[in-house]
């Protein structure tokens, strides 16, 4: 069992995934980068997006086969509750993992604001990017209105060699102006394999779908900061 | 089934959340966020506004979903919730595919008239505009709806339903036109409701009956992948002297 690593002095790093568009990845980030930074980290993983509860289910399967470890998953029904339970789990947790609502509500807006770092999946679709403006006008007002927002689209479904991947990018920097990371995922079955198995790539024989998921920790360690610790 | 593989983790590595830049704390994020989400100006507007981008987005399933009162415990409280979800796990389960990472290709479904379902793929649509910017030309066969004014380039606006037959709904007040490109031909195609995303596997598409020529093959038995290359380089449809 991974050692737990509580932490008393630091808060939670937060990392919230939102898109408004259903479909784009949200869950399927949500819990392979939550079930990676557990093996290193202890993390709570929020479902908001009920009733569907994607993740929710995930990590049902996950604790049945008692894979949970230093994850905990949880549900919040609202902003006022997801509020309250970011406050309590952030105390107790090195990081906290948001799958938000595909819809622009009070839920959504507090993701944005609360965390420190915002994933916005989005697939090679145009539909995606459409959805993604209005997200960017949020965006927008918060950062009139002096609030800190640290967003970045991630690629998901990313095939490198097509066309309508680099048409789709071209079509991000046109119509939004926001940040991406370098780190993506392919289009890999090995993601539906494990979303049904309560599993995250790293527990499953698609190398490069782990080491996908493996540079996007990384990434996001770097992006928050994050100094990753060797002890003896 | 389920072979889970060691993980790498050990107690030698850890994660220390030593934070390098000053940030603010979680508590005044906290305090920051209840109140942007609360004064939600853009929640109240869109209501009452309905712009072409939420139109869109409806069209596209970004809708809200209705909302369901549950209990905010953490899981697993409830019985009941975890009942639920354990079902939610199954169905997920079941939702496993035999997707190949390279057969499928991502189209855009949407409908003509009353009832067809066609579908455009991704690599060659490059935007939809509502089809009230269509301006029409006199005297041009009816296959062509108009011209379109898009980023400064006058195209050919086709209307896809005298090409097909497909049925007029009377019902439906405003369309979409669909800018579609192959090589350097870009015209738009007038199309009803924007249904979906979704992926068709090309080896796996049926040929249609009475094929003319526009059409890629069917999906699933039931949309119609249209061969965007054969419809713009038709000379029949009269793209570039309906332009000029
Ligand atoms: N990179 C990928 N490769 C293959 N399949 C993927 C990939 N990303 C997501 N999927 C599959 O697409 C489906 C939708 O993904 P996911 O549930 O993560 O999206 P979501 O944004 O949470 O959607 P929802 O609106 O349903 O909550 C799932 O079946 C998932 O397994
Ligand atoms: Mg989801």
């Amino acid at each position: 069992m991974p050692t737990s690593t509580t932490n008393s002095e630091n808060e939670a790093k937060i990392i919230g995934i939102i898109q408004l568009k259903g479909g784009a990845g949200r869950s399927t980030i949500a819990t392979n980068l939550s079930a990676a930074l557990s093996q290193r980290a202890t993390v709570a993983l929020i479902d908001c997006d009920l009733p569907q509860g994607t993740s929710a289910s995930w990590g049902i399967l996950r604790d049945e086969n008692n894979h949970l470890g230093n994850l905990s998953v949880t549900t919040a029904l609202d902003h006022q509750a997801l509020i309250k339970k970011v406050q309590a789990l952030s105390r107790t947790h090195d990081f906290i993992i948001i799958d938000g609502p595909p819809r622009i509500a009070e839920m959504t807006r507090a993701i944005l604001v609360m965390s420190n770092l915002c994933l916005l999946p989005l697939g090679t679709s145009a539909a995606e990017v459409w959805a993604l403006s209005d997200l960017f006008a949020t965006i927008t007002e918060a950062k009139q209105k002096n609030i800190h927002i640290d967003a970045r689209v991630i690629w998901n479904r990313y095939r490198k060699q097509t066309r309508s991947a680099r048409e789709m990018i071209d079509a991000v920097h046109d119509e939004l102006d926001l940040p991406q990371l370098q780190s993506y995922l392919g289009f890999r079955v090995a993601y539906s394999d494990v979303l049904a198995r309560g599993l995250w790539v790293g527990e499953w024989h698609d190398p490069i779908a782990k080491k996908e998921i493996n540079a996007l920790v990384t990434e996001l360690l770097t992006v928050l900061g994050i100094n990753m610790v060797t002890e003896s | 089934m389920t072979k889970p593989k060691k993980g790498k983790q050990d107690s030698t590595q850890k994660i220390s959340a030593s934070i390098r830049k000053p940030s603010l704390s979680t508590s005044k994020k906290l305090d920051q966020a209840l109140e942007f989400a609360q004064r939600n100006e853009s929640l109240t507007s869109q209501s009452t506004t309905n712009t072409k981008q939420e139109k869109i987005n409806k069209h596209l399933g970004a809708h809200s979903k209705p909302q369901t009162i549950y209990a905010q415990s953490l899981i697993p409280n409830s019985s009941k919730e975890q009942a639920i979800l354990r079902q939610r796990a199954k169905l997920i389960a079941q939702k496993d595919t035999d997707q190949d990472e390279e057969i499928y290709e991502q189209y855009i479904r949407f409908k003509l008239g009353l009832t067809e379902l066609y579908g455009i793929p991704y690599q060659y649509a490059e935007k939809i505009l509502p089809a009230a910017k269509v301006t029409q030309v006199p005297c041009t066969p009816p296959i062509i709806a108009g011209i379109v004014n898009y980023r400064g380039e006058l195209l050919t606006v086709l209307d896809l339903k005298q090409i097909f037959g497909a049925k007029q709904d009377d019902n439906l007040n405003e369309s979409w036109i669909i800018i579609v490109k192959a090589g350097t031909a870009k015209a738009g195609l007038i199309i009803d409701e924007i249904e979906d995303n979704d992926e068709f596997v090309p080896a796996k598409l049926t040929s249609p009956l009475g094929n003319n020529g526009y059409i890629q093959g069917v999906h699933a038995g039931k949309v119609v992948i249209l061969n965007i290359g054969s419809i713009l380089t038709d000379s029949s449809l009269q793209i570039d002297e309906s332009v000029n």
